[in-house]
């Protein structure tokens, strides 16, 4: 692309481990899922868990069906309760795993150059240039970048391999060409957030 | 002469441009054989499971309210269990592809396919990519399109039947002959 005649900016070349793909995928999820799904789940989950607790209470003193009843609904309200928080992501990184195991893609080492308007990547198998304005998501978590240009084609860029000001460089980039696209995603209440 | 080793001599060559139809369903068939419903029937034998055993409780405790309730819950969460990956799944599945390929400069970009004995590439403007087969993990026929699905992740190549005309018959026997086990038909 014309982009790369100026010469990259930097460029890091690594080795992902099973961690940084499983950290990439469960940062995707979590985006995807903190907006109404997020909200809609805790809401039914505290209903079912009301009225279980409600059925235990009252009920399930004179009827072993009200206790049925009763644990059916507590276990149906935790499930929807922790559904984001905690069974999607559990499910995700499950998955995550097996595909890195099973894929030899994945496993592929990568040269990625970033240049002011564009980013380039080198494997075995593929050779590409992307522009920033064509990222679709752009997810900065506490150990790694993910860039998505679709579904089928996402990078992530390892925090590690990066100092403190290529990181803070290819920040504003990303910033500036994603706008509304760029989120920052935190999985853990122990990470660190800007303020605290 | 330059060497060129015999599985990277061309067989077939195709230009295309992929629409937003070929990618929904491609997306789909890659989650149904290879990604999250993978393993719905496991889910509609649960839902059934549940449905059945919400039926027998509606006698538990002698058709009282209580065991009515219990019944209902059982058989609502069997239809939702069946209901959600029968139909819901499959149309978020379908409708984020659709959302991916409006939003995706790669996917709506025209691109040239190259099928060689060992190896396939795919390039564009912003990409070539060059995997081996013997690296994928399957190759899907169907009546429109080949895929090969690169891993459990999703990732997959979809190339339209359309694009290589009279070749098609020829990339699908060598498709066949090299995936071998991994090689599936879908009617």
């Amino acid at each position: 692309m014309d982009e790369q005649k100026n010469g990259a900016l930097f460029s890091v070349s690594f080795l992902p481990t099973p961690e940084d793909y499983i950290q990439a995928r469960l940062l995707q999820t979590q985006l995807a899922h903190s907006g109404p799904l997020s909200r809609i789940s805790k809401i039914i989950g505290v209903v079912l868990l009301a009225g279980g607790l409600a059925t235990l209470l009252i009920l399930a003193k004179s009827s072993t069906a009200a206790f049925l009843l009763a644990d059916l609904l507590i276990l149906a309200g935790m499930v929807c309760l922790f559904l984001t928080d905690a069974v999607l992501p559990m499910l995700e990184r499950r998955r995550a795993r097996k595909s890195y195991e099973t894929s030899n893609v994945l496993k592929d080492s990568r040269l990625i150059e970033i240049f002011p308007a564009c980013f380039a990547v080198k494997t075995a198998t593929l050779e590409g240039s992307y522009p920033f304005s064509g990222l679709q998501q752009v997810v900065e978590g506490e150990h790694l970048f993910v860039l998505c240009m679709d579904e089928n084609c996402v990078w992530y860029l390892p925090k590690r391999f990066l100092e403190e000001t290529q990181m803070e460089a290819l920040r504003q980039i990303l910033v500036k060409a994603a706008g509304a696209r760029y989120a920052r995603v935190y999985l853990s209440a122990q990470e660190k957030r800007p303020g605290k | 002469m330059a060497y060129q080793p015999q599985g990277e001599i061309q067989v077939a060559a195709a230009s295309y441009t992929l629409t937003k139809e070929e990618y929904g369903k491609g997306r789909l068939l890659v989650e149904r054989r290879h990604g999250s419903l993978l393993n719905a029937p496991v889910f509609y034998l649960l839902g059934l499971a549940l449905f059945a055993l919400g039926m027998t409780s509606f006698f538990y405790d002698g058709l009282s309210m209580v065991s009515v309730l219990l019944a209902a819950v059982l058989m609502i969460l069997g239809v939702l269990t069946i209901a959600y990956f029968a139909v819901v799944k499959p149309s978020n599945i379908k409708g984020e592809a659709e959302r991916q390929y409006e939003g995706s400069i790669l996917l709506q970009c025209p691109k040239k396919a190259v099928v060689c004995r060992d190896v396939f590439s795919i390039a564009d403007d912003y990409e070539t990519v060059r995997p081996y087969y013997s690296e994928q993990r399957a190759c899907v026929e169907t009546k429109e399109f080949f895929l090969l699905v690169a891993d459990r992740s999703g990732k997959a190549y979809l190339l339209p039947k359309r694009a290589f005309g009279g070749q098609a018959e020829e990339v699908s026997r060598l498709l066949a002959g090299e995936f071998g086990k991994r090689y599936r038909l879908v009617k």
